[in-house]
């Protein structure tokens, strides 16, 4: 039941056409000529949930328009885009009061209409004479800017404007963000000799086409969109309602599949060798050599070299992916280093595959999509090795993929007649241990106990560990250490530390695990009793991530890489004192998947022999991915840590 | 010291050389400075001040060299120069020097120079403007060069010098070559402002320069917490007295305060008020509303508060001159001058005389009006109202600061206040006591098994209060339960909220606010035998906070001081006694303390444990003092009280 928001002053909450009659859209003029943005066809109240929200969209309609001129084979587009948002908190008001619109240099606004209703329904409207021009700024490109004026707290906030657009391969479109959108539509409108494929992701309604007279029509509509919620272990943000555009004919030329893609991008593997020959084989010279080195640690040289020696940038100027020139200017983009690799590979005579993929927690790629949208990211595997070579993400070695890429499927951009993809594979939770070996001494005093700490991380976690330390400024590292050995443990001191592998030599990150022995001073571990003494011992462990909270799940659980953790910790029990408790240690839980393979584990036990007390904890989850069904077991497994976190013996004297 | 040792004998290594290029190897200045990535080989400013037909000509040159020490140093190859609309760029070039591989330099010049506007924390709309670069080839032992100039176009507006910066600065010079009738004046401020060598040389045609050098001034850490850089960094701000045209007129610029408060008058004078009408019209129903003064000037200074979103627009002299009342009552938005502007209007047509607007220096400024009278000095605008013999304060950007409060970001400031067009007095905004900003949590718990079962109501005052209001404020109501889940939560993570009334929290802006909530803390106590041990210390936020302080050096600063206490009142679980009660402890400092008391009281235990800081802003020499306080105190909470079973 939906109950009428109880508001101190009443009005209607309106909203714009959910479907204007289609003749108009069809007609031959520009929608955005004769679009009126108070066209009223829908009446929509606001429910008790929407009033504990900081803002509710009421409207978030975009059309892309598109025409063709066959003439001279010229094409125009524009972009109209009306929201509209009712503010119900200060946090609302301050991420809706202030608009920017993306726009070229030199473009002008073709329409442009903004205004305010109070809550005691007075208008404002937007006096474009405030509007202010914004160049440049840092990634984001240019913007129109102005703020709203007028609105307070409970105030509906309505804005529409049209600028020119340009034609692009393709475009993704989000319906569902951090607030709850209570119509989303969306249009595309384009003349009859350019088409355009669409996918919907995550539940989004179906988009209907229409054909008729000169004009080609996409319409998609969807109500009451709830709010994406930030939950952790999951890809919300590829978890939002979406869509993908993509241009699949222009005039007689085809766009459509992933031949096109594969076509988009081949010219960074095509020409190798012919224009940068020199230069690249000169720097191999200067940091290889092929008398005393294989092949794989020629490349393994080079990598760390390249990677160390080239700055990656943003941008597309030819400078940044032109071969030659970035090995003098030492600067590079994107498809300039997966350029300088492919090259380097080509003159080792190592055979390789060029994949495009995309970020999953981004987007997750499709081979059924066929899209730009999902060749966003590269990756060089090379058959002879099982090995992935990241080329622009410079904290990954030849060997794993990195994590966000990898449990997704690939594009192969090499020529041929089929499209071929390429499974990336994730790592096994046993190459992805993070284990610590812990010995707590009391022989200085029971009260000021001293704690041996080992911790070996390997593959993902300790390629990221070995980068974050290698590249920390000189006088940043030891902070990063003692944060590393410290590990969330409140008032413990760092006596000394030493640092293992912590170098880019070698091969195989996964079975080298980047090392901390670290010895630190933790009396704040020991709480005094009268006579006796707690030990907090589960703060050993350092702080965990827990989940105790209890709210609903919407997401999936997707972990960053398979994993395993294990702890093992030993104590003597201090002379003249008898230890309690240690029965709470035990706890044994699993997630068991339908094919009755145990997927997820956590067991703690101890042993005690004489004075000698050994613990051990081992927690694993063996794939990345778990369904929402699985949340309650999950979160079980994640507590469990947690709980022992939380572990107290207590010492008493004899 | 030892960097200091090695930093003169480089000194005097490079006094006997002509410059620092390729004659010092980059792995001398690496051995010199291990632990650095980078260095500004050196960086200077040359400012020319003309008197050119009655109009002041200022032109600026500077340059800066850094050197690439070792890889790591290599990713910093972005280069930017800033500029806004009262500057003009020109010459604009920077290079890389880069080794060849022979031990010889070569030169690579940028060519791709990308002008973007910069938007700004906190201005909406601005003009300041960047060109952007990037240095190509930095690699190891490489030098980048940049060289630019400045048109200043105001003469307000000369733009201060660091000698140092958060590099290792070997070599630092600023100059300023004045005409004979430009009257210069100048501060040095920062760390190290006594080492800086000054000079004056006479010049041709009446001209003076004047020369600053800084040598091998040390770098400027940083640290959470700290005072502002402006405070560390030694740094030079020059500014023009007077100059003389060349018809004989003296035009005062910034000689004393009256000269810059001349200026505000003037720019104040230029508002552009249109008809207030409908802002009259609101006041007068504000007013009937409305049972006392007191309570009328409350409401209109929190009408504007609630009313008015802060969006600045700064550019050129929007940064300077307030809108017009009317414009900002109906846009419902404005920045600082455009509020404390509107206020004053509103308070004048309520009927108060006395409101005047205040321009202040937040915290951060280290200057005084009486030792810099230029705008600099200040960043901030606000209302003063002379009320009951007492002059309050009004800054309505703080949305969530009550009235009577200050803005925790002003206190101690001084506030240069407009009483008329031609009259002003600098007063020192007071500094709020401890007292008036209170956390008081009053817990009772029992113990049922393991877990804790307690009630607790919440006090809070003064800024203690307005910080929720503002944590509140970017919070939506259905993430209310998270937030107050974890603000509230004692004792361990498993801590949640049973029940709570957050009714007294929620009416915004009053000066103190109470809630109320019961909660339970699962696995909390420890029962072993026929003991049970809990430690009643459920908030251990005050000493978390200073885990980190062991490596601090530099000063320490709060937003503002505050006195909070936990008293907790723990029943005696039904057949059991006391077994252990810690001792009472306490110590107390000038500028801060605590008290840990524990009490028997009938069937309960009360543990009472206060904190108190008395300070602003905590000097370094008395960092080391406060660092064995914490120790002590993180000793001191480390007691754990034991209950026994009664044994008949």
């Amino acid at each position: 039941m939906f109950h009428k928001l109880q508001l101190a002053f009443s009005f209607l909450i309106l909203c714009s056409t959910v479907l204007v009659a289609q003749e108009n859209y069809l007609s031959d003029e520009y929608i955005y000529k004769s679009y009126d943005w108070n066209a009223v066809e829908q009446e929509v109240e606001l429910t008790k949930t929407d009033s504990s929200e900081a803002a509710v969209i009421l409207l978030d309609r975009t059309i892309k328009e598109f025409r063709t001129k066959r003439f001279n084979q010229d094409i125009s587009g524009v972009i109209t885009r009306h929201f509209k948002v009712w503010i119900n908190t200060e946090e609302g008001l301050e991420n809706h009061n202030k608009v920017f619109i993306p726009i070229k240099d030199g473009q002008a606004i073709l329409e442009l209409k903004a205004r305010s209703i109070d809550p005691n329904g007075v208008v404002t409207d937007f006096d474009r004479r405030n509007l202010k021009d914004i160049s440049n700024v840092q990634e984001y490109g240019s913007f129109k800017i102005f703020a709203i004026e007028g609105a307070v707290t409970g105030s509906i906030i309505e804005y529409y404007y049209t600028v020119p657009l340009d034609l692009q391969y393709t475009y993704k479109e989000y319906a569902q963000g951090e607030y709850p959108v209570k119509h989303f539509s969306f249009l595309l409108k384009s003349t009859r000799d350019l088409h355009f494929h669409t996918y919907v992701n995550n539940g989004l309604n179906e988009g209907v086409y229409q054909e008729e007279g000169n004009f080609n029509l996409i319409t998609f509509e969807h109500q009451n969109i709830p709010p994406i919620k930030e939950e952790p272990y999951s890809t919300y943000r590829a978890n939002r309602m979406n869509m993908d555009i993509t241009l699949k004919k222009l005039f007689q030329t085809d766009f459509s599949g992933w031949s096109f893609v594969r076509e988009r991008y081949k010219f960074m593997i095509e020409n190798i060798g012919i224009r940068s020959s020199g230069g690249l084989k000169e720097y191999m010279t200067t940091y290889t050599n092929p008398r005393y080195q294989t092949t794989i640690e020629q490349l393994i040289q080079l990598e760390n070299v390249i990677k160390k020696d080239i700055n990656l940038v943003d941008g597309r100027a030819d400078d940044l992916s032109d071969v030659r020139i970035i090995l003098k200017n030492k600067n590079a983009n994107q498809l300039g280093m997966v350029r300088i690799f492919a090259e380097v590979l080509d003159k080792l005579k190592i055979d390789y595959e060029l994949l495009a993929t995309s970020n999953r927690y981004q987007n997750s790629f499709s081979a059924l999509k066929p899209s730009l949208a999902y060749a966003t990211d590269f990756l060089l595997y090379l058959p002879e090795y099982d090995a992935y070579l990241s080329p622009s993400d410079f904290r990954y070695r030849i060997g794993m993929a990195p994590y966000y890429l990898a449990n997704n499927d690939a594009l192969i951009i090499q020529d041929s007649k089929y499209d071929q993809f390429h499974f990336i594979k994730m790592n096994e939770m046993d190459n992805n241990l993070i284990e610590s070996t812990i010995t707590v001494d009391f022989e200085g005093g029971i009260d000021s106990p001293v704690m041996n700490k080992k911790n070996s991380w390997f593959g993902h976690r300790g390629t990221l560990l070995r980068y974050s330390y290698a590249n920390a400024p000189n006088e940043n590292k030891e902070d990063l250490i003692e944060s590393l050995a410290i590990s969330g443990i409140q008032g413990v001191d760092l006596i000394n530390s030493e640092v293992q592998n912590h170098k880019y030599n070698f091969f195989d990150a996964e079975s080298t695990p980047f090392v901390l022995d670290a010895k630190l001073e933790v009396s704040s571990l020991i709480n005094k009793a009268g006579r006796d003494y707690i030990f907090n011992i589960g703060e050993v462990i350092g702080s965990q991530t827990e989940l105790y909270q209890e709210t609903e799940r919407t997401n999936a659980i997707d972990l960053d890489y398979p994993i395993k953790y294990k702890h093992h910790i030993t104590f003597r029990i201090p002379d003249g004192y008898i230890v309690e408790g240690l029965e709470e240690v035990i706890e044994y839980h699993q997630i068991i998947d339908q094919d009755s393979t145990v997927v997820g584990e956590y067991s703690a036990d101890y042993e005690m022999n004489e004075n000698m007390v050994s613990i051990n904890v081992s927690e694993y989850y063996a794939k990345p991915h778990f369904s929402i069904e699985d949340y309650s077991k999950f979160r079980t497994l994640i507590n469990s840590a947690a709980d022992f976190n939380k572990l107290s013996l207590v010492f008493i004297k004899e | 010291m030892k960097k200091i040792l090695f930093a003169g004998l480089f000194v005097l290594l490079l006094n006997a050389q002509a410059s620092y290029s390729q004659d010092i190897s980059y792995v001398t200045y690496r051995n010199l400075f291990p632990e650095e990535d980078l260095l500004i080989l050196s960086k200077s400013s040359i400012v020319e001040i003309k008197i050119n037909k009655n109009v002041v000509e200022i032109k600026e040159e500077s340059s800066e060299r850094k050197i690439y020490l070792n890889e790591e140093a290599t990713r910093f190859n972005a280069g930017n120069v800033g500029y806004n609309s009262f500057e003009t760029l020109f010459e604009l070039e920077a290079n890389t020097r880069y080794l060849d591989g022979t031990g010889n330099y070569k030169r690579k010049k940028v060519s791709d120079f990308e002008t973007k506007d910069v938007v700004v924390n906190g201005i909406f709309y601005g003009d300041n403007k960047s060109k952007s670069f990037l240095f190509p080839n930095t690699s190891v032992g490489s030098i980048t060069e940049l060289n630019y100039g400045k048109i200043i176009k105001n003469p307000r507006f000369l733009n201060p010098f660091y000698f140092n910066s958060t590099l290792e600065t070997m070599d630092s010079s600023y100059e300023i070559i004045t005409d004979k009738d430009v009257k210069l004046g100048f501060k040095l401020f920062g760390d190290n402002a006594d080492n800086i060598e000054y000079e004056i040389e006479p010049l041709k045609r009446g001209k003076t320069r004047h020369i600053w050098k800084g040598n091998s001034l040390p770098k400027v850490e940083i640290e959470a917490n700290s005072l502002s850089q402006a405070h560390y960094r030694t740094h030079i701000i020059p500014y023009i007295e007077y100059y003389i045209t060349n018809k004989g007129d003296t035009v005062r610029i910034a000689g004393s305060v009256d000269d810059l408060y001349n200026w505000y008058s003037v720019l104040i004078d230029n508002i552009n008020d249109s008809d207030n009408s409908s802002l009259e019209q609101f006041v007068s129903e504000l007013k009937e509303q409305s049972l006392n003064d007191e309570e009328l000037i409350r409401t209109i200074y929190t009408w504007v508060q609630q009313n008015i979103n802060y969006i600045a627009f700064e550019d050129g002299y929007g940064g300077f001159i307030p809108r017009g009342s009317s414009l900002v009552f109906d846009r419902k938005y404005g920045d600082c001058k455009d509020m404390a502007y509107l206020l004053k209007t509103m308070l004048q047509m309520a009927g108060f005389e006395n409101v005047h607007l205040a321009w202040i220096g937040t915290r951060e400024r280290p200057y005084s009006y009486y030792e810099l009278p230029t705008p600099i000095t200040d960043n901030h605008m606000i209302a003063a109202i002379d009320f009951s013999d007492n002059l309050i304060y009004l800054d309505a950007t703080n949305s969530h600061t009550p009235y009577g409060l200050p803005s925790s970001f002003i206190q101690g400031k001084e506030a240069l206040i407009g009483k008329s067009f031609d009259d002003y007095e600098i007063l020192n905004v007071p500094v709020v006591e401890k007292e008036r900003n209170q956390r008081i949590d009053t817990t009772y718990f029992t113990i049922e098994g393991d877990s804790l079962i307690g009630l607790n109501k919440r006090y809070l005052s003064g800024y203690r209060r307005a910080d929720i209001d503002y944590a509140l404020k970017n919070i939506s109501p259905n993430k209310y339960d998270d937030f107050f889940n974890s603000y509230l939560s004692k004792g361990s993570n498993k801590f949640s909220i049973v029940s709570i009334d957050i009714s007294g929290i929620m009416e915004k802006r009053t000066m103190d606010a109470e809630l109320t909530y019961s909660f339970i803390i699962p696995n909390y106590a420890t029962a072993i035998r026929n003991k049970i041990y809990v430690d009643p210390i459920l908030n251990e936020d005050y000493v978390n906070a200073f885990q980190s302080f062991n490596e601090r050096t530099l000063d320490y600063v709060e937003d503002y001081k505050f006195l909070d206490r936990d008293v907790v009142h723990i029943t005696i679980p039904p057949g059991y006694e006391i077994d252990y009660l810690p001792k009472s402890k306490q110590s107390e400092y000038d500028d801060y303390g605590y008290s840990l008391s524990y009490q028997e009281n009938e069937n309960e235990v009360i543990v009472t444990f206060e904190v108190y800081h008395d300070f602003l802003v905590l000097d370094s020499d008395k960092v080391a003092a406060f660092k064995d306080h914490i120790a002590i105190l993180t000793d001191a909470i480390k007691e754990t009280i034991a209950f026994k079973r009664v044994t008949n």
